[in-house]
């Protein structure tokens, strides 16, 4: 799961093992238990008793009381002082729990962009307190926010947000059009300026390839632009900065959001 | 010798677009790379070389960038030559009257690391400004040679070459780049994950910048394994999240504000006078009167007829001259004939070699003048205008902008205009415009109406057939590519910024040397392929199948009923049938399979049938002219136009496709398409010039 993307076969995969099936009426701790002997099943040929209460750093006394209870339940195989294995029931339940976890990985890492011990920590507080109903409605989310290619796009774009700041506005603004921005004060776009005007650039929306060539352009807020020209019938625009001229098709003029200070004409 | 005499020093040429990097290039190796007054010209790298202090330098012209981040195709080959390719030295030139915008570049190129040299070219546009920059202290600012260029005039060449010399001897990399305290904390600290990743301590600051943008990963880098990889991408974000909330603004524009921070400071102690003169005065008066609202267009018009008017005009007389000169070459080659050899020979001389070379040849005053006025408006900057005078219909029709560069080079020749299309990000703007360049009406074509509107149409008509012509064939291509992108190749439209130089006065050696140019290719083309191609046309005109004799080929008699008798005849006969809707007789039949060899092919096929029926040789223009116009009607005149005009392109046009796109598939699909459209539009236009005729 390290690598996966959002998106990619690996993540598609992970949602094709819901094991909703089973009967959630384990408790935290027993999950944790049978999390382990998975775990440790994969590690080593035969599981003991200390292995486990070493794993979960726990007396062995406490452990093998615990191992009484999923006995009970048909989830493991235990004969006294005998290795430990999962029964089939045991093995079903802890590819359901493994799955549940990747899931809330998949939502703290990849989309939230958590670090990783972060992300960890995250996912092993919900884990145990989220509702089955919860936990299934969360996966389907997931499944759906990161395999659609919309979802994908603005996770991207959530992701290259400022998310160190606690703002919000400067993130929800790339994902609006320019002009529906802010309401009140409608900011105007280099694409509603006509001849003549002088104008100060506020803000370049966008993204992208196009966003860094305008930047590169010297598209900066604060940099003063005059209006030359506009061709006719909504083609380009034409602007003077910087002591070199400009044009631009409308959809780019509508990324620079400026102000009018002025007209020459 | 010592040891620095052979050395061979490699530099490479980077800047904006249209800074006069090609024109520099040009200087430094005497080549004739192609420039031009407007943005984006040159859209591959090339290579040259010369000698400086007896080292051999190996000078590499870049596509013009705006930055180095690699976003668009010319960015990513800049940044690899500057970066990856490892250069001794880079020579980077900026415009010195735009220099706010250009030196954006140097504080880039400076993070790389590189051996620097900094061209200050356009000094003359500068100077005339009244900007002045204390050359001296800017080098000493930034720790690299700085040059004073006017490329076009060849001035600072000679110290150019000696300060790439003296870059690549001194081998120091430029000062360290400051961009204010906290981006440069964030960068340093980035450049140490680096270095302890074991990247090259000297790319390490270019690559901490591009990972701290966030806009791609260094993951190509050889010797980065999974896990220190994912560890510098989170400290990368890490980093990115406090700058960002620290300036308030995302990533991308703290970045770019820095950098011009920098060049703002730079310019701040360099500069001794500002520009004060507005150097766009001029230029802007005269667009405020050829990009006017209104008269933009019918302007860009008038002046197509003008550069159509002025070739005919200008081209006739010593076109004249060049035909009477090879009718009389052919006269004297007939009667100086010694008996001795044999007459078929003579007959391949004057009716194959003379009638079909000289026949195309005789256009050369025509072509020059073509390529001459298309000279003048490249070089002037008025393309750039008449880019945004057009660029609403491209757009319509669903065209990028960057296709306008390839359609201006399709005037020329298809071939370059389809390896033009490079320029295009997505492969659908690529393919549609490859795919609708040889509908604009080529060089090469421009011969075959050069010999057809004067046979059929009046001398006040001439200009105007011509000018339809050229409309109709940019129309055609519109409207292809509209169909192109409405059926096969729909997608989104790709943005489209340009920039616009000033109108700038063109150099007579810059246009001549270009002209001349053309002129050479034009006639080693004639030389060659054409040459070629008219001997096979003369034998297959000149022979019949004959099978009673020893050998099954035999002379054919003079007069028109041999000419039809002949192998061509068959073969022309054969495709009648096919052809017969369209108005195309034998000759032209054949002529048109020439013509997939090269268009201008038709003309010297009609010169030689029409040589060869008419007795002794006459391959005098007029003369074909008037049995052209005496063999066809005008309706067959105006669908031959029509056909030559959109069907049948040649086969270096269809094997550039091929090459451009990939496969055979679109090659196929082109050649297929264009023919089909062809036919059924010179099928309509025949049957309506009979209606207007008759
Ligand atoms: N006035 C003036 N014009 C120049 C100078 N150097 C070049 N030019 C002109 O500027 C135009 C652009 O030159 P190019 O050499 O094609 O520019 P480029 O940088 O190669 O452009 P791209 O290939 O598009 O990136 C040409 O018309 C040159 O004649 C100069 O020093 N002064
Ligand atoms: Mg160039």
């Amino acid at each position: 799961m390290a690598g996966a993307v959002p998106g990619d076969p690996a993540v598609l995969s992970l949602f094709t093992r819901r094991a909703d099936q089973a009967d959630r009426s384990l408790s935290a701790a027993l999950e944790d238990y049978v999390e382990t002997i998975f775990r440790l099943q994969g590690q080593t040929s035969t599981v003991r008793i200390r292995d486990i209460a070493a794993a979960r750093d726990v007396r062995p006394s406490r452990a093998s009381a615990a191992l009484r209870q999923l006995d009970a339940r048909g989830l493991i195989r235990h004969d006294p002082h005998g290795p430990i294995s999962l029964t089939p029931a045991g093995l079903q339940e802890a590819r359901r729990i493994r799955a549940r976890h990747e899931a809330l990985m998949l939502l703290f890492r990849q989309v939230l962009g958590l670090p990783d011990e972060e992300a960890e920590a995250c996912a092993c507080s919900m884990e145990h307190s989220l509702g089955r109903q919860g936990m299934d409605r969360l996966t389907r989310f997931l499944e759906f926010i990161t395999v659609c290619p919309q979802g994908q796009s603005a996770i991207r774009t959530f992701r290259q947000c400022d998310l160190g700041s606690g703002e919000q506005r400067g993130c929800t603004r790339r994902c609006l059009p320019p002009h529906t921005e802010d309401c009140r004060h409608a900011p105007l776009s280099l694409a509603d300026m006509s001849p003549g005007d002088l104008v100060a650039v506020r803000f370049v929306a966008g993204r992208g390839a196009v966003r860094q060539r305008l930047l590169d352009m010297g598209i900066l807020p604060g940099v003063a632009m005059a209006v030359e020209r506009v061709a006719p019938a909504g083609g380009p625009v034409w602007v003077a900065l910087h002591g070199y001229q400009l044009s631009l098709r409308r959809k780019e003029a509508q990324a620079i959001l400026v102000t009018r200070s002025g007209s020459s004409a | 010798m010592s040891e620095a005499a052979r050395r061979s020093i490699r530099a490479v040429l980077a800047g904006n677009p249209n800074c006069g990097k090609t024109t520099l290039f040009n200087c430094l190796t005497g080549s004739r790379q192609r420039t031009g007054n407007y943005p984006g010209i040159t859209v591959e790298k090339r290579e040259g070389h010369f000698s400086q202090d007896g080292a051999e330098v190996e000078i590499l012209d870049l596509p013009g960038t705006y930055g180095l981040m690699p976003f668009s195709p010319e960015e990513r080959i800049a940044e690899q030559e500057i970066v990856q390719g490892d250069p001794d030295v880079v020579v980077l030139v900026v415009d010195s009257t735009t220099l706010r915008r250009s030196l954006i570049m140097l504080a880039q190129v400076m993070q790389t690391g590189a051996r620097l040299v900094l061209v200050l070219n356009m000094a003359d546009e500068a100077e005339k400004s009244g900007q002045r920059i204390d050359v001296r202290l800017l080098s000493s600012l930034i720790g690299c040679p700085v040059v004073e260029t006017v490329g076009h005039l060849g001035r600072g060449i000679a110290e150019l070459r000696e300060a790439i010399g003296e870059a690549a001897r001194r081998g120091q990399p430029p000062r360290r780049l400051v961009l204010g305290e906290r981006m440069d904390a964030a960068l340093h600290q980035l450049a140490q994950r680096l270095i302890a990743a074991g990247l090259g301590g000297k790319r390490a600051p270019w690559m901490a910048a591009r990972l701290l943008t966030g806009n791609r990963d260094p993951g190509d880098e050889p010797g980065l394994t999974g896990e220190s990889l994912s560890s510098l991408r989170e400290e990368a974000a890490r980093l990115r999240a406090r700058l960002e909330s620290e300036t308030g603004t995302d990533i991308g524009m703290a970045v770019m504000q820095c950098y011009y921070g920098f060049v703002d400071g730079l310019l701040r102690e360099v500069t001794l006078h500002p520009a004060q003169i507005d150097i766009r005065v001029l230029s802007d008066a005269i667009d405020a009167v050829l990009v006017h609202r209104i008269f933009g267009v019918p302007f860009f018009l008038l002046m197509m007829y003008l550069l159509f008017w002025f070739t005919f005009r200008v081209g006739e007389l010593p076109m004249q001259w060049l035909s009477d000169g090879f009718a009389l070459l052919g006269g004297l080659v007939t009667a100086h004939w010694p008996d001795a050899l044999p007459e078929t020979l003579q007959s391949l001389l004057v009716d194959g070699a003379i009638a079909g070379v000289g026949g195309v040849i005789v256009f050369l005053p025509n072509i020059a003048m073509l390529f001459l006025g298309l000279g003048i408006l490249e070089d002037t900057g008025y393309m750039a205008r008449v880019a945004f005078l057009t660029d609403r219909v491209m757009h319509l029709f669903g065209l990028h902008g960057k296709s306008f560069v390839p359609m201006i080079t399709g005037f020329g020749c298809s071939v370059p205009a389809i390896m033009a299309t490079r320029t295009l990000e997505n492969e659908r703007d690529r393919l549609t415009t490859m795919l609708v360049v040889p509908l604009i009406p080529c060089g090469a074509r421009f011969t075959i109406w050069m010999l057809l509107v004067p046979a059929f149409f009046p001398e006040a008509w001439r200009a105007p057939v011509l000018m339809a012509i050229y409309l109709f064939g940019v129309s055609m291509a519109l409207a292809a590519a509209w169909l192109l992108r409405k059926t096969a190749l729909a997608g989104d439209d790709a943005p489209f910024v340009m920039e616009l130089p000033p109108y700038r006065a063109p150099t007579w050696r810059g246009l001549l040397v270009r002209m001349a140019d053309r002129c050479w290719a034009y006639l080693r083309k004639a030389g060659t392929v054409i040459l070629g191609v008219s001997i096979l046309l003369w034998a297959l005109s000149a022979f019949r199948f004959d099978p009673s004799g020893p050998f099954p080929l035999s002379r054919v008699e003079a007069g028109a009923g041999g000419a039809e008798a002949s192998l061509a005849g068959r073969i022309g006969r054969l495709l009648e049938p096919a052809t017969a809707p369209l108005g195309f007789d034998w000759r032209i039949n054949v002529a048109l399979l020439g013509a997939t060899a090269a268009k201008e092919v038709v003309v010297s096929q009609m010169s030689i049938v029409f040589a060869m029926e008419g007795g002794p040789a006459s391959p005098d223009e007029s003369g074909l002219r008037e049995s052209l116009r005496r063999t066809y009607p005008i309706p067959t005149a105006v669908s031959l136009i029509l056909f030559l005009l959109v069907a049948l392109p040649c086969v270096a046009t269809v094997a550039s496709t091929r090459r451009e796109s990939g496969g055979w598939k679109w090659a196929l699909w082109q050649l297929g398409g264009l023919t089909a459209l062809g036919y059924v539009l010179a099928w309509l236009g025949r049957i309506a010039a009979g209606l207007i005729a008759g």
